[in-house]
């Protein structure tokens, strides 16, 4: 049985993280000079970090839930950036000519860099913090064991979710500059991110498959998940994380080149020199 | 950065046909399309034994309590029929109008490896005919066409059937690969400078999606069948658990190539109609960026749902789930081309030939293969009817109803530019009201014999069960209307075929670049190849004033 309570509890909300979204939304309001649906996209990003980091769903981490790294991470590498980078404007600061970063200038050209360092981290971030749930709950978590003082506890986990947040941004900087003309050409866009879809799909399809069935514990409600408001067997826990990888993190990205190529089918390289040349004047 | 180099080939190293060596020289060709039109013999061949096949296990299920046929050869009659009409028709039907049509599409004078597309071709020929051998040592591949582990492995069958399946299965599969690789590259880096990616025709454009497709899913499935023939040459046991192999593992090679793999025939059967429709309603296409890329996400998602062909094996909840979820989103690409279809049609001057009215059935037909599909992308439903006939009835009304029906649509709209004849078209109407009545008498009523309960694959049931019977009945007078209309068909072609040639160019008042050719294209394609401003260059060169929007 699922315990509704535990989600309608005032507590299990951060009040915290409650006044920070607002103030930063309202921040973004205030100062930014947005179309209305950069606003939205902006507002979503702040309530899916607020989700994951401030409602009663983050709090399930501490029962041992594997599948809710996996969304953390998910949420944080993969759909937040993109939906960050939509809603920022484009003659941030940071993307413009004044700032010398130039990395930030021409992130096209350090695209396959960018995968990488993402994939890494993906693969990473994911296993170490399979092992920081193992060694807090003593579980074997995908395969992963950590014991209680393993030195794996030392890192803290808002580290990992910061890095992973900073990966995913660079990682969309390629696709989705806001700043159009700095983008990657459609076609490579899509192959881009194909490529990191196969990468995610691997990932979720280790998870999802390894979940072992041998052991009588993996198909108990056992230990810390019996506890827990959302009880799940390990193995139905390593299989949800393991297919939220895989399935809704792969169809995010079909979708995105989707988009992408439905406004390349309509380029014309003509119309697009020639409104270059206007502005250019 | 360019995606590819340009590596000049050396002007007269490639076998050249000239007329005096006669026939004999087509064993020898590079040439596309006369590869192509190799391809599409070899597939009519195997289309005529996969067909009598067919005709062999309707004969025995058409009364129950039958023993016109002995259990052992039933098992090899429909294993022998899944497997030559999957891989030795539809894929060699698909692969040859595209190696002979996408040269002449994209103003090319031939394909990007000659030499690997004869090859290609040859492989497949050798794949099949090493299959039909099995019938004469010892027994053919009786274990279905997606050979389940541990029954193909030797304990179970051990006759060498399942050896020539593996063997047979790995060299079409080469073949396949070649061909794909080809498509891609030659679309890459054949086109007439004019031609951007964004301005290939639709089927151009399917063919070269489905390229990277066969790239991605030919090397799982080829990974199996090696996997497999190890276990039963060299006693390994990847796929025997009794030993420590997973029989589950195979379904996962295979399945995660199967699927891709029905993508892989529709993807191009979906290209044909999108060619076909819109020149036959006198329509540009409708909303053709949602057309192609709606191909993109099929593609890509196609390798997201393969675990929905295993739902009875035991997997939890979750994963199930997950799976139904992503298969019934595939349905979505899938029903944004049929709107768009309909949307050609939709106040066009329709001019109703054979290749149009099989587009047609095509349309209705795929469509409802492909809501039964969605139907049991739903688990429980899935667990009550699977390996019964409703999926018999799935697989015919996608593969047959669709890819057959759109290869049919294909094969009359482009004879003329093949052959510089006409397909009879009082013949062709035979033909076709033939063979789609007979095909959904045949297959609309498996749909109910798989909810009653038929089981697929049984080789008899008992003739007290009187529905069972009554529908099995209609179903083989449906096989033998579609029989009596392959004939029609092989009588067109022979009578068509001692016509003299007299098609000219571009009888149909298409326009895409093969019509603006000879019938046939002499050896060298294109002596010179039309400007092209849009996705119609010959609706462009007719209109000079009404042109398409510029696209370069
Ligand atoms: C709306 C999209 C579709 C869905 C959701 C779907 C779903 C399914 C499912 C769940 C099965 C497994 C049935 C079972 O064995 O229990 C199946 C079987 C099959 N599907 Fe589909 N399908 C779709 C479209 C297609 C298309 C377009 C094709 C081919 C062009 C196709 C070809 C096949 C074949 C060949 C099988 C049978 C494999 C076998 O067991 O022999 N399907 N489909
Ligand atoms: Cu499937």
């Amino acid at each position: 049985m699922i315990n509704t309570d535990f989600f309608i509890t005032p507590d299990n909300w951060s009040f915290a993280g409650i006044i920070l979204s607002v103030l930063v939304i309202a921040a973004y309001l205030l100062f930014l000079k947005t179309k209305t649906s950069q606003k939205a996209y902006f507002i979503v990003t702040v309530i899916l970090l607020y989700v994951s980091f401030g409602s009663p769903i983050a709090l399930l981490r501490d029962y041992g839930l594997h599948s809710l790294t996996m969304l953390q991470h998910i949420v944080l590498l993969m759909i937040a950036p993109i939906l960050f980078l939509k809603s920022i404007p484009s003659n941030t600061i940071l993307f413009s000519e004044k700032f010398k970063l130039n990395i930030l200038q021409q992130p096209k050209n350090y695209y396959l860099m960018f995968w990488w360092l993402s994939a890494v981290m993906m693969w990473g971030g994911h296993f170490l913090s399979a092992g920081i749930l193992s060694a807090e709950t003593g579980t074997s978590i995908c395969g992963i064991t950590a014991t209680k003082d393993s030195w794996i506890t030392a890192i803290p986990e808002s580290l990992i979710l910061s890095l992973l947040f900073i990966a995913g941004i660079l990682f969309a900087l390629p696709v989705f500059n806001p700043v159009k003309s700095k983008r990657l050409a459609p076609l490579k866009s899509v192959i881009y991110l194909f490529t990191a879809c196969v990468s995610c799909s691997l990932l979720g399809l280790y998870v999802a498959f390894s979940a072992s069935t041998d052991t009588l514990n993996s198909s108990l409600t056992a230990f810390t998940t019996l506890r827990s408001p959302v009880p799940l067997t390990l193995r139905a826990d390593q299989e949800l994380a393991g297919m939220l990888m895989w399935v809704p993190g792969c169809i995010l990205y079909v979708l995105a080149s989707v988009s992408i190529l439905l406004s390349w089918y309509e380029e014309n390289p003509v119309e697009k020199s020639e409104t270059a040349i206007h502005t250019a004047k | 950065m360019s995606l590819f180099i340009n590596i000049q080939e050396g002007e007269d190293q490639l076998p050249e046909v000239t007329s005096d060596k006669g026939r004999l020289l087509w064993i020898s060709s590079v040439d596309h399309k006369q590869l192509g039109i190799m391809y599409l013999w070899l597939a009519l061949f195997f289309f005529i034994i996969g067909g009598l096949e067919a005709m062999l296990i309707r004969a025995q299920l058409a009364v129950g309590d039958n023993d016109l046929i002995s259990p052992e050869f039933y098992n090899q009659l429909f294993t022998m029929h899944g497997t030559t009409m999957i891989f030795l028709v539809l894929m060699p039907a698909l692969i040859g109008l595209a190696t002979y049509l996408i040269p002449l599409m994209i103003g090319a004078n031939e394909m990007a490896f000659p030499r690997l597309n004869a090859f290609s071709f040859w492989m497949t020929c050798l794949g099949g005919f090493l299959m039909y051998f099995s019938f004469f040592a010892g027994g053919a591949p009786d274990a279905g066409w997606f050979n389940y582990a541990p029954l193909s492995e030797s304990n179970y069958s051990s006759t060498q059937g399942v050896d020539y399946y593996l063997v047979g299965l790995i060299l079409t599969g080469m073949g396949s690969i070649g061909a794909g690789l080809n498509f891609v590259t030659t679309i890459l880096t054949l086109r007439s400078p004019d031609i951007k990616l964004n301005m290939l025709p639709l089927f151009a454009w399917m063919i070269f999606i489905n390229g990277f497709l066969i790239l991605a899913a030919f090397p799982l499935l080829n990974a199996g069948l090696f996997m497999m023939l190890i276990d039963r040459q060299f006693d390994a046991h990847f796929f025997i658990p009794s030993s420590g192999g997973s029989a589950i593992l195979w379904q996962h090679f295979f399945w995660s190539f199967g699927h891709p793999e029905v993508y892989i025939l529709a993807l191009p059967a979906f290209g044909i109609i999108s060619e076909v429709i819109p020149v036959f309603s006198r329509n540009k296409i409708f909303g053709y960026k949602f057309v192609a890329a709606s191909t993109v996400a099929i593609a890509l998602l196609a390798f997201g749902v393969w675990v929905h062909h295993m739902f009875a094996v035991g997997m939890t909840n979750t994963v199930n789930g997950f799976f139904a979820a992503s298969s019934m989103l595939i349905g979505i690409p899938t029903g944004v081309k049929v709107i768009n279809w309909i949307g050609t049609l939709y106040k066009g001057s329709i001019r109703m030939t054979v290749s149009m009215m099989f587009a047609v059935a095509f349309l209705i037909d795929f469509t409802i293969g492909g809501l039964s599909g969605a139907s049991f992308a739903i688990v429980p439903i899935d667990w009550q009817l699977t390996d019964t006939y409703y999926v018999v009835a799935h697989i015919h009304y996608v593969f047959l109803g669709g890819t057959a029906f759109g290869i049919f649509a294909g094969i009359y709209y482009w004879f003329p530019k093949i052959s510089g004849r006409f397909l009879s078209e009082k013949l062709g109407k035979w033909h076709l009201w033939l063979f789609v009545i007979g095909f959904n008498f045949t297959f609309l009523v498996q749909h109910v014999l798989g909810i009653l309960g038929m089981p697929r694959r049984i080789y008899t049931y008992p003739s007290r069960f009187g529905s069972w019977e009554i529908f099995n009945m209609i179903s083989t007078l449906g096989a033998v209307m579609m029989f009596v209309a392959i004939a029609v068909f092989l009588w067109n072609l022979f009578i068509t075929l001692k016509k003299p040639r007299t098609a000219p160019k571009n009888p149909w008042e298409a326009w895409t670049l093969e019509w603006a050719t000879n019938s046939p294209p002499d050896l060298k394609n294109f002596e010179e190849v039309p400007r092209v401003h849009s996705r119609r260059p010959l609706w462009d060169l007719a209109n000079p004033d009404n042109p398409d929007k510029r696209l370069n």
